[in-house]
């Protein structure tokens, strides 16, 4: 045993690391999504509180709860939470509507948690975006139940008038592009949907946080619309007054800046994002017009199945990587 | 050479269960599990024709040439799938009506064409015909199991008896018959190994209690 | 050598395969012929379904039966009627009649057919009882669920006088929309329709 023996640490890069964790990262991310929660509170009342709190609740709990099966002891558990599934719960929250009963959040929640990430290897090792699951979950099972999709008033908190009506985007599909006005649009009021998808505004401006803080490259979800849009008006004919009514409608814009954005779920080069984005617009105006339907989270479930396609074929120049000539030969004959 | 009809008795239906260990047959399993008496109709269709098909084709083990065996397994199934589907519709139309174009799919169902290629072209008729019996009762088995639980999830009902109105829809849809079928196998084959490694542990003290050396202790763990 | 070749393998294996087939095929032929359902059985199976006994009816049209003379079938845009039966006396203003008819417009252009089963009294007309009784291509019948059939459950006298009929978008007294399967929920309301404009045509009170 020689005194003078240093022992190494032997690891694989990545040797220099930021240090910023998933822990900070997921704390942002929820940070940015509540001006939308207040929105969808403020619009649709307490109800859409008590969805939003379910769904949190239950997505961190059924993490805990698969752990502990696991044989981790609680201190384990809570040493290793990094929020993203409390991320997950707060999306799926955000992403089905008031009238939907109360156990629908939880069990969307609890499926998106636990199939979809821990099953298959906790954070960082999902195949889908677990919101997105989580939301088609919910959409398939309780759609026969809820039936119609509520308007709300502003200052509902108090109670809800549950009047019915299609939603901006059934209108916008069906080519009545006069049913309401753009800025109504932006700020949500009195519009029929999901209770974070409502008042863009506050959408928009998580977003705008979530880029200056460097998480997301606003300029994704920026492809993501504008394809969605500009594919939208060729569809109905190169007319561009359906551009604004298609991209401030249904849940594009949750969607585009919050699920599609997944670190996961997306590709690892920046050519393959933009493919990735392109691919996501054009699916999701194409099977909107074809379905008369939200599409979107269908749109980024299929979108993350691509992924590893993506990620297959659009490959970094290796650093140091010199391309050799090629060198043209002389045939014989 | 007497013929261990438990044993093949426990490998129908539980060892080598075809949905849940061999992962058999899973096109009418994923379709029509959405409820319960599906999973006994299919069943029924299936175990007929497995017992008749198994009949025949070990009877006829001996004159089938080899090179043209699949072709004339196939023969003998569609023959008795075609039987089923007529007896079906004269006696049991409900069963015919809710099976519909998975009847006829029965002819490619691997559980036949696979328990004819390796245990009827082999064996004698009555040890084959209790093989098929009882492949096919672990088929219903597991089919009406899915089922039940789809219904029951999915519908709120259970052999056409409606229990309550709570639903969850992902269970009726197809999406959730390849969750539950997944979740199915993963209980399965939790439960067998359970099952299993209680059996090698009381053998393993059986030996042990006669005295064996650590050696071979040593070289069972590993292989476990 | 080659004869003797030709004879062992191949020469047999052919006439095993044909042999199976000859002898299979006899069987299946004459087991067809034993197990036949004929139409008369399949009419009396949906009177049962329907009254969950036999009971005597009289045919008005059955596009299965060999008289020429009511084996057409009424055909609308949106449907068709298959077979009408009267069950009852039609003359004591209290009886059922029996409609088959099958409903267009389902998913990928299938069809749905279905039973209906109208009582007449002297309150009016109304529809019964409906019964599935085949679809064609149409991938999600299960969520045409008792929820759907009995929103048909209703009064009809004068439904096709005010131009009512059964439709999957909502909003008026007979929408009966299923959400998931609008096209198959389509079809199935044409199959009643029919019934409803054949009715009304026929000015049936």
């Amino acid at each position: 045993m020689a005194n003078d023996q240093v022992l190494y640490q032997y690891s694989s890069s990545p040797h220099v690391k930021a240090t910023r964790t998933t822990k900070q990262i997921m704390i942002r991310v929820c940070i940015a999504l509540l001006p939308a929660a207040i929105m969808g509170i403020v619009y649709f009342g307490l109800k859409a509180a008590l969805i939003i709190a379910l769904s949190l609740i239950s997505a961190v709990a059924s993490e805990a709860v698969y752990l502990l099966i696991g044989k981790k002891t609680i201190k384990e558990i809570i040493a290793q939470f990094d929020f993203t599934s409390a991320v997950t719960g707060l999306l799926v929250g955000l992403s089905i509507g008031v009238n939907y009963p109360w156990y629908a959040p939880i069990l969307g929640s609890t499926f998106a948690v636990v199939v979809v990430k821990m099953l298959f290897g906790g954070t960082g090792k999902n195949v889908v975006n677990p919101a997105v699951t989580g939301r088609i979950f919910i959409f398939m099972s309780f759609q026969a139940v809820v039936g119609a999709w509520v308007i709300p008033n502003i200052g509902a908190v108090g109670g809800l008038s549950v009047e019915s009506g299609a939603t901006v985007l059934g209108s916008v599909l069906n080519s009545n592009l006069n049913g309401v006005s753009n800025l109504d649009l932006l700020l949500g009021t009195g519009l029929a949907g999901c209770i974070g998808e409502t008042c863009k505004i506050a959408l928009i401006a998580g977003g705008v946080y979530l880029a200056i803080e460097g998480i997301i490259n606003i300029g994704y979800p920026i492809i993501y619309i504008a394809v969605t849009g500009l594919f939208t008006v060729a569809l109905n004919g190169f007319d561009f007054a359906y551009f604004l009514p298609s991209i401030l409608s249904g849940g594009l814009i949750l969607g585009a800046i919050f699920m599609a954005t997944d670190y996961t779920t997306t590709p690892n080069t920046t050519l393959g994002n933009v493919i990735y984005f392109v691919f996501l617009g054009l699916i999701t105006a194409g099977l909107r017009q074809a379905t008369h339907m939200e599409v979107v989270s269908f749109a980024i479930l299929l979108g993350n199945l691509f992924v590893p396609l993506i990620d297959k074929f659009v490959i970094n120049k290796p650093f140091g990587f010199i391309r050799a000539k090629k060198v043209k030969e002389n045939k014989n004959g | 050479m007497k013929t261990n009809y438990k044993k093949i008795a426990v490998d129908g239906v539980v060892k080598n269960n075809p949905t849940l260990k061999l992962v058999l047959g899973t096109c009418p399993t994923l379709a029509l599990t959405t409820a319960a008496m599906n999973g006994i109709y299919m069943g029924i269709a299936v175990t007929f024709v497995l017992i008749c098909s198994n009949v025949l084709i070990s009877l006829l083990r001996k004159i089938i040439p080899n090179q043209v065996r699949i072709p004339a397994f196939v023969l003998i199934i569609a023959t008795f799938v075609t039987i089923v589907r007529l007896l079906l519709d004269k006696l049991l139309p409900d069963a015919y009506a809710v099976l519909g174009l998975y009847l006829p799919l029965i002819v490619v169902n691997c559980i036949i064409l696979a328990r004819a290629e390796s245990f009827a072209s082999k064996n004698g008729i009555l040890p084959s015909a209790a093989d098929g019996l009882f492949m096919g009762v672990g088929f219903t088995l597991a089919l009406t199991l899915m089922g039940a639980v789809r219904e029951i999830l999915g519908s709120g009902a259970v052999f056409g008896i409606k229990l309550w109105s709570f639903q969850v829809g992902f269970f009726a849809s197809s999406a959730g018959a390849f969750f539950t079928y997944a979740v199915f196998i993963a209980v399965f084959s939790l439960v067998s190994g359970v099952l299993s490694d209680r059996k090698k542990k009381r053998a393993f003290a059986e030996k042990s209690a006669i005295g064996i050396t650590c050696q071979v202790e040593q070289q069972s763990t590993e292989v476990e | 050598m080659a004869n003797k070749f030709f004879s062992n393998i191949w020469f047999r294996c052919i006439s095993v395969l044909l042999v199976l087939a000859i002898v299979l095929g006899g069987t299946l032929a004459i087991l067809n012929d034993v197990l036949y359902v004929s139409p008369k059985d399949r009419t009396d199976r949906a009177i049962k379904k329907i009254y969950a006994e036999s009971k005597d009816y009289s045919i008005i049209l059955d596009v299965d039966n060999d008289d020429s003379s009511i084996n057409t079938a009424i055909e609308y845009d949106f449907g068709k009627i298959n077979k009408i039966y009267t069950v009852g006396d039609k003359n004591s203003g209290s009886y059922d009649t029996l409609f088959q008819t099958t409903g267009y417009e389902g998913y990928k252009n299938g069809t749905i057919t279905l039973w209906v089963q109208v009582t007449h009294s002297a309150d009016g007309i109304s529809i019964n009882k409906v019964v599935l009784e085949s679809y064609d291509k149409q991938t999600l019948m299960g969520k045409l669920g008792n929820d759907y059939y009995s929103v048909f459950l209703v009064d009809i006298t004068d439904a096709y006088k005010d131009g009512k009929s059964f439709t999957t978008d909502s909003g008026n007294d007979l929408s009966n929309p299923v959400s998931g399967a609008t096209y198959s929920a389509n079809a199935g309301n044409n199959a009643v329709n029919c019934v409803i404009k054949y009715l009304g045509e026929n000015n049936e009170n």
